[in-house]
């Protein structure tokens, strides 16, 4: 009702009635009437306005779902490649997801801080116990403190013995952060040091289905078991938790397992120290006091490690930025994670969704010649530009939705695929939120718009006349289209080429000789840690005894901690050559063991004491950094390394990767004079009947230590899951790749089924007029291969900076070899040329009788 | 058979009172005075509108002039087939209140 003669006449109305009342009852009335009109007016003109909109939106979308049932082909074309992206971006919402919302579900987060503090040489994620009590003792904002530490123990259950992670933590660890317990009081759950609290999962694994409230366990602490009560079972732990525990100990059980001295000693760092602040506060204040409290407490500290307290620096980090901040965490603190996996996952997502959208406009636009009568009689009916525009954007748009309903089938399809890659179990029943879905939903409208736009300009700029002349051309197609499929085909170029140059360098590394055998090699740990005594050595001592007469026992070596995995260094200065080295406390069969080699000098004897007491096996790499000369028999007056002053070196041990292989190999000490114990077995077997040997082992062991779970592992898989990381890495590259040139080549494939179509005349003609087949196909093709080819300079230069920038964190790695580049280049010419050579064979082998038939 | 609705009733005699000077603001005058009640310009053109899909009334489109800012009026004039609605409407009128007489109405009484 609301057409524009109306409104006019309505216009017209109001003013000629406005002047009536003027004259009649006074300006200013008539001035209020003329608004209350107004107002009146309004719902009528917005409904009305509605209504034809509405009428409008059913007719576009009735044409859009039409055309998109007419055109099945490129439909499902365009779907397709929309709904991978679509996946890609659901998945990367999930990911990113869990990574900002980390520790979000404790209800104080706003107010929990964990302590570190920095000096010159770096930041201490760590620290000594009785920090904790004595700062929240210090400082009024801090309403509570709470310290934790984990390590591992055995767990005794009637006749099984399991060993298990022990969070020891202060009484209110519950108050702070928040985990609920379904049975016991979160306030009393802790208070008896003997008294011990559950992870659901552990309860049922010991108990299955009882209740084992007030039940007994016996968890070893240090050298003797200990009998604690359950007193609490804890909900399970949502997954996005920094914080994870199976067994929960209050600290002050920590004297047991780290000396009784612990919990008063200022220059041992090992605790995870938290504050909470009375809400609304803040650090700055307590920040700025770090120098009187390290003065007041860190004496010690500080003057074992020449450090004055000017040099310190409290840092409170808020717990929510710990899983994405820059420092790191341990001993009961799950690792953090890396801001730039989002940035990089992101990038690929963002990259698989040009490629769908390209294929997008291409095909689109491709089509458009078809519609040209459409177009033309909507405009001779009255349709505007801006009214075309608008319907061809929401045939974009309704497209946009239906890729999103296929893409969120396909996400639910790949999930356990892609959290195998980012080593997580999301799960997304976030979809049900009415946030996310709104997200995606906007999602998919700005893509449809963004996709269809230029389609939408394209098809709508039609002349009506040249329309039904038949002299209407799509100008512009060319220029444009090529670009978008270089740039499609650039990207999957650029994720194929990086995707095995990542392969071939770990390739590399799996394989390159790193100086020690750790093939055939079981290690068996004996439990505890850098804490335990001297005495823990026995039974090691013990153990080797009883099996080294084994026939299929080669060798029995120990160290205190595991080949590439743990690593103790320390500064030392001899002459006036300052270096860094890194020591590892060994026995005389280490190097027999691992096959080290010996370049000078001898290995260690057990039977010499003063081998014991001064003897050192040094690296080249410490020779070559100290610049030794006679190495062999030299004294290192002034140092003390160890428990040794002035050791003597014995040996020299040619360079070995005692860390992996993305570190360089730097000074190394091997000594045996050490106060920490060996706690590992290194044990060469042979390679036949290795069930058998692992019996052996395990029998041997039960015999000697009842009381403790035989755990044993082989070196090689220790040192290859050190790559873990890098390997994931390039499986998600590899996957982004392959996603990227399939999305490519399907738009191809319909870009190339369109020229086909439009040129079957003109292969009709020349097949008649004498050309093979072949060379018919020759010509089709030739076109977009040369397109492909041309992608190829414009994504090498790419994958050359990427892979570069990869490659500079590893000191041992490939040559970056052309071959490679080209060896992307083919495939993806394969690719393509493989997936248009059905449609290219078929047209070439048409009949051309039927081509040229003018019916 | 389609009978008139009230409405369209009302809106079709104040239309055939008015004659030539049939245009918005007058028929909302009309109206106004008939009923005893205003009606909004919405509702008024809304009607109008239904009066003329359905074939009862035309439009002819005035002159612009100054009083009313330079807008032209919309005239509406019955057509046959809206005289004929109007002459159905009467005689049902008739024929439903034949030998009925108000006053007995108001006694309580049909005689």
């Amino acid at each position: 009702m609301a057409n524009s003669l109306n409104k006019l006449s309505i216009a017209g109305d109001l003013e000629e009635e406005f002047n009536g009342i003027v004259v009649e009852k006074g300006i200013i009335i008539a001035q209020i009437w003329y608004l209350e009109q107004m107002l009146i007016l309004i719902p009528t003109f917005i409904l009305s306005s509605f209504y034809w909109s509405i009428q409008m939106f059913k007719n576009y979308l009735k044409t859009a779902l039409r055309y998109i049932r007419r055109r099945k082909l490129y439909s499902i074309i365009n779907i397709f490649g929309l709904a991978v992206a679509m996946a890609c971006c659901i998945l990367l919402f999930s990911f990113i997801r869990s990574e900002i919302n980390y520790d979000r579900f404790h209800k104080n987060i706003k107010d929990i801080y964990r302590v570190l503090f920095a000096l010159k040489d770096g930041i201490h994620t760590v620290q000594m116990a009785p920090l904790a009590p004595a700062i929240a003792a210090e400082f009024p904002e801090i309403i509570m403190s709470v310290r934790f530490w984990q390590g591992s123990s055995v767990v005794k259950s009637g006749d099984n013995l399991f060993t298990e992670q022990i969070l020891y933590a202060d009484p209110n660890f519950l108050s702070m952060f928040t985990f609920p317990l379904l049975t016991g009081s979160s306030e009393k759950a802790l208070v008896d040091p003997y008294s011990v609290i559950l992870s659901e999962k552990t309860a049922v694994k010991y108990f299955g289905s009882n209740n084992p409230l007030g039940t007994q366990l016996s968890i070893k602490l240090g050298e003797r078991f200990h009998n604690f009560i359950v007193t609490g079972i804890a909900q399970e732990i949502p997954l996005n938790s920094s914080l994870r525990f199976d067994f929960l100990l209050p600290f002050s059980n920590i004297i047991h397992t780290l000396g009784t001295e612990y919990l008063s000693n200022w220059t041992s760092l090992a605790t995870n120290t938290f504050i909470m602040l009375r809400p609304g506060g803040n650090t700055t204040g307590i920040e700025a006091q770090s120098h009187e409290i390290a003065k007041k407490y860190f004496s010690g500290f500080l003057e074992a490690f020449h450090r004055s307290p000017e040099e310190l620096r409290f840092i409170l980090q808020p717990f929510s930025e710990y899983h994405l901040g820059p420092f790191g965490g341990g001993n009961g603190l799950a690792p953090h994670s890396n801001k730039a996996n989002i940035y990089i996952l992101s990038g690929i997502a963002f990259i698989i969704l040009l490629i769908a959208c390209f294929n997008f406009m291409n095909l689109t636009v491709g089509l458009a010649s078809t519609r040209f009568r459409e177009v033309g009689m909507r405009k001779v009916l009255g349709a505007g530009k801006r009214q075309l525009v608008r319907q061809f954007l929401l045939e974009a748009i309704v497209l946009s939705f239906i890729s999103l309903l296929a893409g969120m089938v396909l996400a639910v399809l790949l999930l356990p695929v892609f959290n195998s890659f980012i080593g997580m179990q999301l799960v997304l029943n976030h979809l049900g939120d009415w946030r996310s879905i709104s997200l995606l939903a906007g999602l998919s409208i700005l893509i449809g718009i963004t996709a269809g736009l230029y389609p939408a300009l394209i098809q709508s700029r039609f002349n009506i006349v040249e329309i039904f002349k038949g002299s209407q051309k799509i100008g512009g197609k060319n220029l444009l289209t090529r670009l978008l499929v270089i740039i499609q085909f650039a990207s999957s170029i650029f994720f194929i080429v990086s995707a095995i140059f990542m392969f071939l360098q770990l390739q590399f590394i799996k394989s390159k000789d790193i100086g020690f055998n750790k093939e055939q090699v079981v290690i068996v740990p004996f439990g505890g840690g850098w804490y335990s005594t001297s005495d823990k050595e026995q039974d090691y001592y013990r153990y080797k005894n009883a099996i080294t007469g084994h026939a299929r026992i080669i060798n029995v070596a120990g160290s205190s901690k595991q080949l590439t995995r743990g690593l103790s260094s320390a500064p030392i200065q001899y002459e006036d050559r300052k270096i860094n080295i890194y020591y590892f406390k060994v026995d005389e069969d280490f190097l027999n063991t691992l096959g080290l080699e010996l370049l000078a000098g001898r290995n260690f004897r057990s039977s010499s004491p003063s081998d014991k007491n001064k003897a050192i096996i040094v690296n080249e790499m410490f020779v070559k950094k100290l610049e030794l000369k006679d190495a062999v028999g030299k004294q290192l007056t002034g140092i003390r390394l160890g428990l040794i002053d002035n050791p003597v070196i014995i040996g020299v041990v040619k360079d070995y990767n005692f860390r992996p292989l993305k570190h360089k190999i730097e000074p190394a000490v091997l000594i045996m004079h050490y106060r920490r114990p060996i706690l590992y077995a290194y044990i060469k077997i042979d390679p036949h009947d290795v069930q058998k040997t692992i019996a052996f082992l395990g029998n041997s062991w039960s015999q000697m230590f009842p009381e403790q779970p035989f755990n044993y592992y082989f070196l090689d898989d220790i040192v290859e899951g050190n790559y873990r990381n890098e390997e994931r890495w390039n499986r998600i590259i590899g996957y982004a790749s392959a996603l990227a040139i399939m999305v490519a080549c399907m738009g191809l494939f319909g870009l190339v089924s369109l020229v086909v179509a439009y040129r079957r005349k003109e292969m009709g003609i020349r097949k008649v007029l004498g050309a093979t087949a072949a060379r018919i196909s020759l010509l089709i093709c030739r076109d977009f291969l040369v397109l492909v080819g041309i992608s190829n300079i414009l994504a090498w230069p790419a994958a050359y900076f990427f892979i570069t920038k990869w490659l500079a964190d590893f000191p041992y790695r490939i040559d970056i070899g052309v071959d490679t580049f080209f060896l992307g280049g083919i495939i993806t010419l394969c690719v393509a040329g493989l997936s248009i050579s059905y449609l290219v064979i078929k047209s070439a082998r048409a009949n051309p009788v039927e081509s040229i038939r003018y019916e | 058979m389609k009978y008139l609705t009230r409405q369209e009733e009302i809106y079709l005699l104040a239309i055939w009172r008015l004659q030539e000077n049939a245009y918005g603001v007058q028929i909302k005058k009309q109206l106004a005075d008939m009923i005893g009640r205003k009606i909004s310009y919405g509702a008024l053109y809304f009607t109008l509108e239904q009066l003329f899909k359905k074939g009862y009334v035309t439009r002819s489109i005035g002159e612009p002039t100054p009083v009313r800012g330079g807008c032209r009026k919309i005239y509406y004039n019955l057509t046959p087939a809206g005289k004929g609605a109007l002459k159905a409407a009467y005689e049902l009128q008739k024929s439903i209140w034949d030998g009925i007489s108000i006053l007995s109405l108001e006694q309580g009484k049909i005689n």
